[in-house]
């Protein structure tokens, strides 16, 4: 029987069209699902060629799907490299590449969203925020082709190494310290980056003066100030991040700042 | 300034864009944020710097939005696009349009819902044609009918909010009085807090909650700038995982 072979090419234009298209068709009862399929496409059809297979490949792609589409890369890689062998014979079923899927989807979600909405983006946000806000028409422009950059680069590489490595190569990714070494590392500065851009954009002070005898005491400034410049900044933003911890809807906590502004801007506390 | 109907066409355009396939995925991460957002409508109104600062004042309400398993919490797409493009129609100050931009980035998650829930619908028409075995189709269908609706839904409420929103926010702003650009200052200061919060749940624990307050007076007491305190950063980060985890040596 002949060998059917994928070529890099047919595995580019896989990866294209998940880079592309991956939430096009984005909805509540699949997800992802017509995204990944899209992007099985050119492997089926290089793959399979009576309409029982490609129609069994199609619908086993069609189940549902999520995961974040950079880091999830890897396991599209990992499908394409089981399609490739259950095509020239190998006894795997698609309940079995299914299986590898969901398993595989929802730690990579974890770890992808928090890579890359987490730490890689308010990060290079935080910079480039700061650089524009100086008045520099860069900090847009960088933002938009590091981005690009950083992330065509993940999911490129995930995706091929996802294919020429298989399962052995995840397993060692979830499993390794690298991974936790680098979010750990990315978590300090991380807080560090965030810590400076409350200092710098959060600000809240009072003009609240208390007259004792002939001297006025203005609590900010003769108080507050005094102990840390910024200090109601740094409180409220840590309260916020209590309220977060209660699990208060964010929407809800919106309301309740802009609240607390509102009431304290017109009664003049701030 | 008047915003004329083709600007506001194109600022409806690129809204539409920002949540669209066609420049890859990384739109969520770039086109979708309130700092491009207000770059590009600051382009198309013909303020590309003041549009940049007014979007990158926006983000920070938004930095620590996460869009996971299919939930969205609010459209810091629109809240850019529209957010500036109104600020800069009205000559608002930032922290006004920090204001504004808060109900309009709420209320367009309805977008949001609408086309997560329609989209099921062609999910279902590729069924079918998974069943012939048919690949061209699905490739079609995860392509085309989602994308036109999409268009459709983003495209014409944007063009109406930017067109008409300018002088009804005129209006309403002569209505409130002087006091309220007081309050937007003062609301305009706390609100980055919760996008900074959000970003914290995730990423902070007990450990690194001391660097939080570290590079908080990095920059008050110290006026460090954001570039130097990310190197800063680094610097700490290597540092310390490196004495965590002293038996490995890392390159």
């Amino acid at each position: 029987m002949d060998e059917k072979k994928l070529a890099k090419k047919d595995i580019i234009k896989s990866y294209l069209n998940w880079f592309f298209f991956a939430e096009s068709n984005y909805n509540y009862e699949r997800l992802q699902a017509t995204g990944f399929a899209h992007a099985m496409v050119p492997i089926i059809e290089k793959l399979y060629f009576t309409k029982e297979e490609r129609s069994d490949a199609l619908k086993r792609h069609l189940a549902f799907f999520n995961t974040e589409p950079m880091c999830g890369s890897i396991i599209h890689g990992i499908t394409i490299a089981m399609e490739e062998e259950k095509a020239n014979g190998e006894p795997i079923t698609s309940e079995g590449i299914n299986s590898i899927k969901s398993g595989l989807m929802g730690p990579l979600a974890g770890i992808g969203d928090t890579i890359t909405q987490g730490i890689i983006t308010p990060i290079l946000l935080a910079l480039c925020i700061s650089l524009t806000t100086q008045k520099n028409i860069g900090g847009p422009i960088i933002y938009i082709i590091s981005q690009y950059i950083i992330m065509f680069t993940i999911s490129y590489l995930l995706w091929m190494n996802g294919y020429k490595y298989g399962k052995l190569a995840v397993e060692e990714i979830l499993q390794g310290g690298m991974i936790n070494k680098v979010i750990e590392g990315a978590s300090i500065l991380g807080t560090l980056v965030m810590g400076g851009l409350t200092g710098t954009f959060v600000s809240l002070s009072t003009t609240v003066k208390f007259k004792i005898g002939d001297s006025s005491f203005a609590l900010q400034t003769d108080l507050f100030d005094k102990i840390l410049p910024g200090l109601l900044s740094l409180t409220i933003t840590l309260m916020v991040l209590k309220l977060l911890k209660k699990d208060i809807a964010p929407l809800k906590i919106m309301g309740i700042l802009i609240l607390v502004g509102v009431i304290g801007g017109v009664i003049g506390v701030f | 300034m008047k915003i004329s109907l083709l600007q506001a066409g194109l600022i409806a355009l690129f809204y539409y864009i920002s949540w669209s396939p066609f420049l890859t995925y990384v739109s969520f991460f770039t086109w979708n944020r309130p700092l491009v957002a207000g770059f590009v409508t600051g382009i198309i109104l013909g303020k590309p710097l003041e549009g940049a600062i007014i979007g990158a004042t926006i983000n920070l309400i938004y930095l620590g939005f996460i869009s996971a398993g299919g939930a969205q919490i609010g459209d810091p797409s629109f809240a850019g696009y529209v957010g500036t493009a109104i600020a800069l129609a009205s000559n608002m100050n930032v922290k006004s349009a920090m204001a504004i931009a808060v109900p309009l980035g709420t209320i367009a998650t309805i977008l949001w819902i609408t086309k997560m829930t329609v989209n099921t619908f062609f999910v279902h028409m590729a069924d079918k044609k998974a069943e012939e075995g048919d690949t061209k189709a699905i490739s079609f269908i995860n392509i085309v009918p989602c994308q036109v609706f999409l268009f459709l839904v983003s495209f014409i409420p944007t063009i109406l909010v930017v067109y008409y929103g300018p002088s009804a926010a005129d209006g309403l702003f002569r209505i409130m009085g002087p006091k309220v650009l007081h309050v937007f200052e003062v609301i305009g200061g706390i609100l980055p807090a919760l996008g900074i919060a959000m970003n914290l749940k995730l990423v902070g624990n007990k450990f690194t909650m001391s660097f939080f307050i570290l590079g908080f007076i990095f920059a008050v007491q110290f006026g460090i700038n954001m570039i130097t305190i990310a190197i800063l950063g680094t610097i700490l980060a290597v540092i310390i995982v490196q004495m965590k985890h002293p038996d490995e040596s890392v390159s």
